[in-house]
């Protein structure tokens, strides 16, 4: 791999794992569990729009593992894992639909991908069904999430656009 | 209009907006169809561990994987979450109910609290 691609990649991984810790911080005064801002997102769309869906992987797996080392515990992780996977599977499998202008619709079908992935967790840590009546409230705070990081990668990598012409 | 995409933004606009409606009508009819139970159950681990009456008080605390614990507390005829040390806090902030399908739960824990009009076999249910 090419050394400015390597030391990109190494960056966007340490920014993402700041704005994931500095999330974890703040508590929202929602009282569902799994409802996130999910701001670290952000980079994860802008690594798959600038470098592509493995690199994007590559960073999201590894900015899961060491955050969730630094700042929480093998339950969260495994939360993570499978929400930060189903994420980037729906996100990397999507993006041939949608132009740059659409980019906030990929990231909501991300955030939804996310909230699908802990649901399933949540379900098999609990043993119970009962955790998917949160699914529909999940899915309105993921639509909103969603949009709103979608809308801020959308923004960056629009004025990145018009920098380069 | 500019070449590339295959469908336009107000398609996307229009599924969005679809998903959200749905599950908002998911919402009302969970809430609609809550009735009230006269049992407690509590599970842990997938497993029930504890079947109460919900018209006897009572309290117990249950302790978690890494130490964690929390209090069930059934008076008045609601069972609430009266403590607990897991990080979100989700299961005190829960209100008080003494309504099906409405679950407490506290995953950090892996305990989930939810009141029931009969009890169900004590052994995983719903996931094969």
């Amino acid at each position: 791999m090419k050394t400015k691609k390597l030391t990109t990649m190494a960056m966007l991984t340490a920014v993402s794992m700041i704005i994931f810790l500095v999330e974890a911080q703040i508590p929202l005064p929602v009282p569902v569990p799994g409802v996130k801002l999910g701001v670290a997102n952000v980079i994860t769309l802008f690594a798959l729009w600038t470098l592509g869906a493995r690199e994007a992987g590559a960073i999201l797996l590894i900015r899961v593992v060491l955050g969730n080392i630094v700042a929480g515990s093998f339950s969260a992780m495994l939360f993570s894992l499978a929400g930060g996977g189903l994420c980037w599977v729906v996100m990397s499998l999507m993006k041939p639909l949608f132009s740059l202008r659409q980019l906030w619709v990929l990231s909501i079908f991300g955030a939804l991908g996310h909230n699908a992935g802990q649901l399933a967790v949540a379900i098999g840590i609990s043993g119970t069904v009962s955790v998917a009546v949160y699914a529909p409230v999940l899915v309105i705070a993921g639509i909103v999430t969603g949009c709103f990081t979608g809308k801020c990668a959308q923004l960056v990598l629009e004025h990145m656009e018009k920098l380069k012409r | 209009m500019e070449k590339g995409p295959a469908k336009s933004t107000t398609f996307w606009l229009a599924v969005v907006l679809g998903i959200a409606a749905a599950a908002a009508a998911a919402m009302v009819l969970l809430s609609l169809g809550r009735e009230e139970g006269a049992l407690v159950q509590v599970s842990q681990n997938g497993q029930v561990v504890d079947t109460f009456p919900l018209e006897e008080p009572r309290s117990k605390v249950y302790l978690g994987p890494e130490g964690r614990r929390n209090v069930v507390v059934i008076e008045q005829g609601q069972v609430s979450v009266t403590e607990a040390d897991c990080p979100d806090q989700v299961c005190v902030r829960h209100a008080p109910t003494k309504a099906a399908g409405d679950p407490i739960v506290c995953l950090p824990n892996r305990l989930v609290v939810e009141v029931v009009t009969e009890p169900s076999p004590s052994s995983v249910d719903g996931v094969s």
